[in-house]
């Protein structure tokens, strides 16, 4: 039997997939974090982000008064915590099921709130389209 | 003799029999296991496979992995056991790594660095062909797995985890790493294709400060693991070995053959190992493009552990809710009653052990049938079960009904009913105890009054249409679907269009069945091309149709509890039984007994209005089996009127046919068509059969020379034996078969034992069948054994108490089990000194030697190395039962569950009369049945809920009645158990009776008043006699040849005096002695 079995090298991977497989570690990781979700739907409500590692998830209430989430990527996520904070201060310590209402109540609006200059964008090219086509028809078809 | 002829108005006799029903016990747990999120795995696979040692221990020597990413081969290499391979091996084993480009490593580090670092931490698939043994080899220690961790973990309520917790219960936990923060992998056999396989959560802190602060535990990670095994047994049916896998799958690479195992390394077993590796890789690639294809929007291949795994994804594809959910507050009393009426399939001998001449019919796809015959399909999609009193309904119909009736499809229809019968010899399916082993077998026999029991309403009209009367029904309850669920989705069979079934406009049975006959009618004229992705399909249909019309529904998953627990019972009275269990019956997702009492019963109701036919038309049956049955030529009936008549009996089936291609739906199998050069023609050629026991029985042509052609055959009780010989180790001596074994069902040499069994009834002596046709078989028989469960593992307990745990016999690891024949160790007197010196030093624990033996498949020379597993003795292999011991009562297996069918009885099997002294509520019957045959005992499978509690009065009273007979000194003695405890049992002190002791208690009473009812009656017989001697020789005379007073025996005429027991013998002596040969003189003769 051999003699020089008790610690023999193990022959080492190459420094680039060691690098790789680090990455899918913390990806994996990530993806963890942001539970099982279908990957279809692992997208930033707002942009395109795509990677687990800039996906965060969003108390769309806060923490303190729901559990409710949606996927964001991390600049998104900062600034819908941003309006969090001109949410209504607390009155409890444990909060009253009215106030957590409240607070998902503005955190919807909150989801919303980087969506206006969207809609008010596509007002705009809406009613401009609608002037544009004065000239061919009365009005409302 | 048919069925109806066997009825007797006047029973003489009826068998006391233990009577068992099955039950339902709630476990008060909501809907667990059921649709749990679960993280998607990453992009990347490992695949592994092991080589071992070929001994006991079957320890690793090496493996090769492949590590993938997608499609891509991220890297390869090969893990060694170092200690185990000389400096001359380890050479070629490193200019392999190296020519190949393969990393080569410890298994250490393997665990470590690719196991642990890749499968765990990036969660990738980790794929392999029987995987619980290829992980066994890398643990470096095991326990049996606990339900749920010492400190109940509180996990995220935002993250949901899998519960897989408890499923795992009572498997193994392995040990793979010496580290702390790595998990242990738990692994749960529950059949020759399926283990549950899961990380443990692992221990230390796991969570960033965050989480730690609210109490939070971050996901488990389960792990993702696909034994391609597993995924081919749910997806294609495929049950056999990886090279059979690829080659259905038509892989690039293919298995190759070696005989190195265990050898010298060399070149080509490492060659041969990478093949392993690359194959099953192949082989999952395959699997999961027809997983894929399924297009399943939730399902993953790690969760398909069978054909009703599909079954299931495509219900859930269709958002069919299950019916315990729609109605959680429907009555556990009424289920209690619908488990009540469940008993399988009817399997039957009727000509035992003679030679009848037959054809052989089945129904086309018996289950669905019956599911659209009866509209099952729309409880299956109802909001829940509505259900009404139709006692009177039910009564008028029962007494109306005739067979032409049952002609009519709309009939099926009103069979949704559930009624409680006061049975009078009435023919219903009755689980009993016929063998008095313990071991219930379900028979079709009369069931004698006394006890209210209830059966499906098809099981009603079955016992008319077998005794011409409509049983006593007291109470029928007739459900119907309430309402038809929302939101419920089209499916896409395999995501074809073409096979599309919408839930609302199509019976889900009716159209599967129907593409399927489309689909093999556009097979007959496909082109090569398009024949592969038909063959698919038609495939999937028939899974589809098989996995979703009956399994689902009787789904219970047992869990061991590890310790007793109080539950209530609910069964046949429709009240709860406090009962205490060790064991746990989980309902499955879609369990609905309603629908599982429903098939089987209408399924019984099929082969007994076959029946009805068979003996309307003046024929006979020799067998049943579930969905089919051989009708039997009577004597002196010409080929031809009795194939007219057999064409009579399919075609009146037709008119039942729900299918949109008309046909015959009760089926002639191919087996009773002629063959040329190995092709079916269409013309009937006289079929034979010889059946020994239900599930037992072979089918033949006989040639004009006498040959015999064996066309079906079971395997019945013969699967656990290694093969003797191989196929081309056949005896020269018996013809080879005519037909494929596939098509005939067998190996070579069962299909060598069922010639000779058949040649043996053909030349007139059945008992005596010759088994020398093959050396071998003079070999000690081998069994095949794995140590899949801590129970079976046991086995190992003192062989493995003083070893290191890397020489230990392991979990999984595969071995072969001898029996010993008794009589064969006088012939081996050191052995014998040394067993006997074994048992008296610890008589209680040890009895006779159990020798194992190493894996092989030449189980001769396997049994030259046998050893005692609990003593590790050498056990020469003389003392061993060969396959000429084991088999020479195969031929004579007994059909107890009848009349006329013990072991050297031929001829009709009777029905028995039967009366249940006792009903005992039992759970899954099925429960760990693989380990059964090894465990030589069923009470560590069996589920018993004991009996209900008008059933122990009843047993008390019988204890009473039977003490009063013998005393209690005896009757504690025949049990076995102390007077105090009897005394207990008697004043009604010990409630409820433990099952064990029931089971005793009855069985003992039982004896005893059979026995006094023996002796009453030859009590009885001997004071008649003695009646009619004096009368004619005169009192005085008759005492004088007794030789005793005649006052004495004029107390006794009168009936004065009890018949002592010395006048009983010297009134035997007279009768049956001094006056032999006179007529009246021995009445009890």
């Amino acid at each position: 039997m051999s003699t020089n079995d008790e610690n023999p090298a193990k022959t080492p991977r190459s420094d680039e997939k060691e690098i790789e497989l680090r990455r899918a570690r913390r990806e994996q990781g990530a993806r963890e974090r942001l539970g099982p979700i279908n990957p279809k739907h692992l997208k930033c409500l707002y942009c395109d982000v795509t990677d687990p590692l800039i996906l965060e998830k969003h108390h769309i209430a806060g923490r303190r008064y729901d559990n409710a989430t949606v996927i964001v990527c991390r600049n998104h996520h900062r600034l819908l915590s941003n309006l969090q904070r001109d949410h209504a201060a607390p009155i409890y310590e444990k909060p009253h099921p009215f106030e957590n209402m409240g607070h998902s109540l503005d955190g919807i609006a909150d989801l919303l709130e980087p969506l206006v200059p969207k809609f008010r964008e596509f007002a705009k090219r809406l009613t401009k389209a609608a002037d544009d086509n004065s000239g061919n028809s009365d009005g409302a078809t | 003799m048919t069925a109806s002829q066997n009825w007797s108005p006047e029973p003489i006799e009826y068998d006391l029999l233990r009577m068992s029903l099955r039950a339902y016990t709630p476990t008060g747990s909501k809907l667990s296991g059921w649709n749990q999120a679960q993280l998607s795995p990453s992009e990347w696979t490992l695949i592994f496979d092991t080589e071992t040692t070929v001994d006991a221990v079957q320890k690793l020597r090496f493996g090769i992995y492949q590590v993938r990413k997608g499609q891509e081969l991220f890297e390869a290499g090969i893990f060694v056991n170092f200690k185990m391979f000389s400096e001359w091996e380890l050479t070629i084993i490193r200019t392999f790594a190296r020519s190949n480009d393969y990393r080569l490593m410890r298994v250490a580090d393997f665990v470590e660095d690719v196991f642990f670092g890749i499968g765990y931490e990036c969660l990738a698939t980790i794929v392999g062909f029987n995987l619980p043994f290829d992980i066994s080899r890398l643990a470096i220690g095991h326990a049996i797995s606990r339900a749920t961790p010492k400190k109940k973990a509180q996990v995220s309520p935002k993250l949901p985890t899998p519960n897989l917790s408890k499923a795992l219960k009572g498997g193994f936990s392995f040990k793979l790493s010496p580290h702390k923060y790595r998990p242990r992998v738990q692994i749960r056999h529950l059949s020759s294709t399926v283990a549950l396989i899961r990380f443990t959560t692992r221990a230390g802190k796991s969570a960033g400060r965050g989480m730690r602060r609210r109490k939070l535990k971050p996901l488990p990670r389960p792990g993702y693991f696909v034994d391609v095994h597993t995924l081919a047994a749910g997806l294609t049916s495929q049950h056999g070995s990886l090279a059979s896998l690829a080659k259905f799958l038509d892989t690039d690479h293919r298995k190759l053959e070696t005989e190195s195992h265990g050898g010298p390394i060399d070149d080509n077993y490492l060659v041969y190992a990478r093949q392993d590796v690359q194959v099953t890789w192949e082989c999952y690639c395959k699997l999961l493009e027809k997983f894929v294809a399924h297009n399943f929007t939730n399902a993953l291949p790690n969760r398909i552990f069978s054909e009703a795994s599909v079954g299931k994804a495509y219900f859930e594809e269709m958002n069919i809710r299950p019916w315990r959910l729609l109605q959680p507050q429907f009555p556990d009393s009424l289920t209690g009653i619908m488990m009540s009426t469940y008993s399988g399939g009817r399997a039957e001998v009727h000509h035992r052990r003679i030679i009848s001449q037959v054809v052989y019919c089945d129904f086309l796809s018996m289950y669905p049938s019956a599911c659209t015959l009866m509209g099952l399909w729309q409880f299956v999609i109802s909001n829940g079960l509505k259900r009404r009193d139709s006692t009177k309904e039910a009564r008028k119909s029962l007494a109306d009904i005739s067979l032409q009736d049952l002609q009519r499809p709309d009939t099926w229809k009103q069979l949704a009913t559930l009624v409680q019968v006061s049975p009078d010899n009435d023919v219903f399916p009755i689980r009993a105890d016929y063998s008095g082993n313990g071991q219930d077998t379900i028979g079709r026999n009369y069931l004698g009054p006394g006890q209210v029991l209830w059966f499906t309403l098809a099981d009603c009209i079955a016992s008319k249409l077998s005794t011409g009367r409509a049983p006593k029904i007291l109470e029928a309850i007739t459900f119907t679907p309430d309402g038809i669920q929302n939101d419920l989705r089209s499916v896409d069979i395999a995501g074809n269009p073409e096979y599309r079934i919408d839930p609302y406009k199509n019976d889900f049975y009716c159209r599967v069945i129907d593409q399927r006959s489309e689909v093999k009618r556009r097979l007959k004229n496909a082109a090569i091309s398009h024949r592969v992705a038909l063959e698919g399909a038609q495939l999937t249909l028939k899974i589809l149709a098989n996995a979703t019309s009956y399994g689902n529904f009787v789904e219970l998953n047992v869990e061991d509890l590890g310790r007793r627990e109080n539950r209530n019972c609910f069964g046949y009275l429709g009240m709860p039984t406090a009962v205490s269990v060790n064991k746990s019956e989980e309902p499955g997702k879609y369990f609905h007994p309603l629908i599982a009492t429903l098939i089987t019963g209408a399924a019984r109701l099929m082969l007994a209005m076959t029946e009805r036919l068979i003996a309307d038309q003046g024929l006979d049956y020799a067998f049943c089996d579930t969905d089919s049955m051989a009708i039997a030529k009577p004597d002196g009936m010409d080929d031809a009127t009795f194939f007219a008549k057999v064409s009579n009996i399919r075609g009146w089936f037709d008119a039942l046919n729900p299918y949109a291609v008309k046909g015959p739906i009760l089926k002639a199998e191919d087996a009773n068509f002629a063959l040329r050069d190995g092709k079916r023609l269409d013309q009937i050629e006289p079929l034979y059969c010889f059946a020994i026991s239900a599930k037992r029985h072979a089918l033949f042509n006989l040639t004009g020379d006498g040959q015999i052609v064996i066309r079906k055959a079971s395997a019945h009780g013969l699967g656990h034996l290694l093969p003797p010989y191989r196929e081309h180790e056949a005896p020269v001596s018996i013809p080879a078969p005519v037909v494929p074994l596939a098509e005939i069902g067998v190996e070579r040499w069962h299909y060598d034992l069922w010639h000779q069994i058949i040649r043996a009834a053909l030349d007139g002596h059945p008992d005596q069948v010759d088994l020398d046709f093959h050396p071998n078989l003079n070999k000690p028989a081998a069994s095949r054994y794995a140590a899949t469960t801590p129970a079976l593992l046991d086995w190992f307990k003192v062989h493995n108490a003083d070893l290191a745990y890397s020489d230990q016999v392991g979990p999984f690891n595969f071995l072969l089990a001898f029996q010993v024949e008794p009589t064969a160790i006088y012939e081996f007197p050191d052995y014998e000194d040394s067993i006997a010196e074994t048992m008296l030093s610890n008589p209680k624990e040890i009895g006779w030697p159990k020798p194992i033996a190493r894996f092989s498949r030449d189980a001769g020379s396997a049994a030259d190395n046998c050893f005692d597993r609990e003593t590790g003795k050498p056990i020469p292999a003389g003392v061993l039962k060969t396959y000429k011991d084991v088999l020479g009562s195969y031929h004579l297996r007994p059909e107890q569950k009848f009349l006329n069918g013990n072991f050297q009885d031929k001829g009709i099997t009777v029905r028995r009369h039967v009366k249940p002294i006792e009903i005992r509520q039992i759970g899954k019957e099925s429960n760990r049945w693989q380990e059964r045959p090894l465990l030589n005992s069923n009470k560590a499978a069996e589920i018993d809920y004991g009996v209900s509690n008008e059933s122990q009065t009843e047993l008390i009273n019988l204890v009473r009645e039977v003490c009063e007979i013998v005393g209690q000194r005896e009757l504690s003695k025949e049990i076995g158990i102390s007077r105090q405890t009897l005394s207990k049992i008697m004043q009604g002190q010990l409630r409820p009776i433990p099952p064990e002791l029931a089971a005793l208690v009855t069985k003992a009473a039982v004896t005893i008043r059979s026995r006094a009812n023996t002796e009453n009656a030859k009590i009885a017989i001997l004071i008649s006699a003695l009646d009619t001697e004096i009368q004619i020789i005169g009192l005085s005379e008759f005492a004088s040849r007794l030789k005793i007073d005649p006052s004495n025996l004029q107390k006794i005429a009168v009936r004065k005096r009890p018949l002592s027991h010395e006048m009983q013998v010297a009134l035997d002596a007279y009768f049956e002695g001094n006056y032999k040969g006179r007529a009246r003189a021995a009445p009890f003769g």
